[in-house]
């Protein structure tokens, strides 16, 4: 039979949680769901709960979209649940938790990036 | 309750992040090696078995090209991309991949950022922790919101309670009306048929007389002779003949002048009309 993607697997009390995506779409086309799963199960496992969906794709605007379900989400992080690094960045955007690390180092690279950029630019 | 936070990026989104705020509490940061190191453990154990797996179901290829990047020992990456014994790639075979070289001053800087990341976490998770508990159903606050919905209810039942006992009243004075229409209606109905009943049997005794009256004219067996020589000798002539004035002139061998002006008789018509 087939599993529900919005969760529903069972789970032990006091095995890990896992904050993290589980990627569907199809090929050249990715989209993710921001899942709690155990963190041994495999990435298209059973899911506990849908806490969100992410899609990576910028579409017309420019804009990549991302819902996430900020009150199961901050109480599975109260349970415990540990955060995968792409879904912490996101939650860090999205002003639940403070801005990841990583969010700041692809500013500043790419700030500096489109610095040289200019500069280039001027100077020929 | 689903509440469902929309969240827009933007593809220059990661350019207006401002300088992180710098944190004058920094916590000695957990051995990061450690860690790492456990990681790859768990991952070669997750490939051997699915090894195992594939063999068992007598799959085409016994490698699992699909696994993710995990690496050997710590010295060596095995992509599964390719079977294990097909050798580096003539083309690739001297090459040297160049090493990212990460500033100084941005790995003090990335450190700084990671700690206080940590802190902070701590901090965040420690608070939803103690909200769950606080929100918990055996917390104080879930119990105090349980009685008051147990005292609620207990006092609907018992608003429930009176208005049965209102409507229940109200229910009895209604049938009892009902009952005795109903037994009104009873009488009414009974009076009706011993009526009709009784007219009917008026019906049938007037039948009864009359043909008790009809009866005497009959002519009985003993009688009969004497009625027929009566009827021969009284012959009644049914023959009649109506002139334009609308006279009257019965019998078959009656003549109109053989009859007196004033004496004839008249149709009834004719007579009402005058």
């Amino acid at each position: 039979m087939l599993f529900p993607a919005s969760g529903g697997a069972r789970f032990g009390l006091r095995s890990t949680k896992c904050i993290r995506f589980a990627k569907h779409g199809c090929t050249n086309r990715p989209f993710f769901h921001i899942v709690v799963m155990e963190k041994r199960k495999p990435r298209q496992g059973h899911v506990i709960e849908q806490l969100g969906t992410y899609d990576p794709l910028a579409n017309a605007f420019g804009e990549k979209l991302c819902s996430i379900n900020l009150e199961r989400t901050s109480h599975w992080i109260g349970q415990g649940a540990l955060i995968s690094n792409s879904c912490a960045v996101l939650l860090g955007l999205s002003g639940l938790l403070p801005l990841h690390p990583t969010s700041y180092m692809l500013a500043w690279r790419n700030r500096k990036a489109a610095e040289e950029k200019s500069q280039k630019e001027e100077t020929s | 309750m689903a509440m469902y936070h929309d969240l827009l990026l933007h593809k220059n989104a990661f350019m207006n992040i401002s300088p992180a705020p710098r944190l004058t509490y920094n916590k000695g940061s957990v051995g990061t090696r450690e860690v790492r190191a456990a990681g790859d453990w768990e991952k070669v154990m997750i490939s051997a078995r699915h090894n195992i797996i594939s063999l068992g179901c007598g799959a085409r290829l016994w490698y699992p090209v699909n696994e993710a990047t995990l690496s050997l020992a710590g010295s060596q990456t095995v992509r599964w991309r390719k079977p294990r014994w097909v050798p580096v790639a003539k083309s690739k075979m001297f090459k040297i991949p160049p090493r990212t070289i990460t500033p100084k001053e941005e790995v003090v800087e990335i450190t700084r950022l990671f700690n206080m990341y940590r802190t902070q976490m701590r901090a965040v998770r420690r608070h939803l922790w103690e909200e769950s508990l606080r929100r918990a159903d055996t917390s104080e606050l879930s119990m105090q919101q349980a009685a008051e919905d147990e005292a609620e209810h207990q006092q609907i039942l018992e608003y429930n309670h009176q208005e049965n006992l209102r409507v229940a009243a109200l229910r009895e004075e209604r049938v009892r009306k009902e009952f005795e229409a109903n037994l009104a209606r009873v009488e009414a109905s009974k009076e009706k048929l011993a009526k009709q009943a009784l007219e009917a049997q008026e019906k049938a005794l007037h039948l009864i007389t009359e043909t008790q009256a009809l009866v005497k004219t009959f002519i009985k067996r003993e009688d009969l002779e004497e009625a027929i020589e009566t009827a021969i000798a009284n012959p009644i002539d049914y023959n009649f003949v109506i002139d334009q004035e609308g006279h009257i002139f019965r019998g078959c061998n009656t003549k109109p002048e053989s009859i007196p002006e004033e004496d004839r008789e008249k149709l009834l018509s004719v007579a009402q009309e005058r």
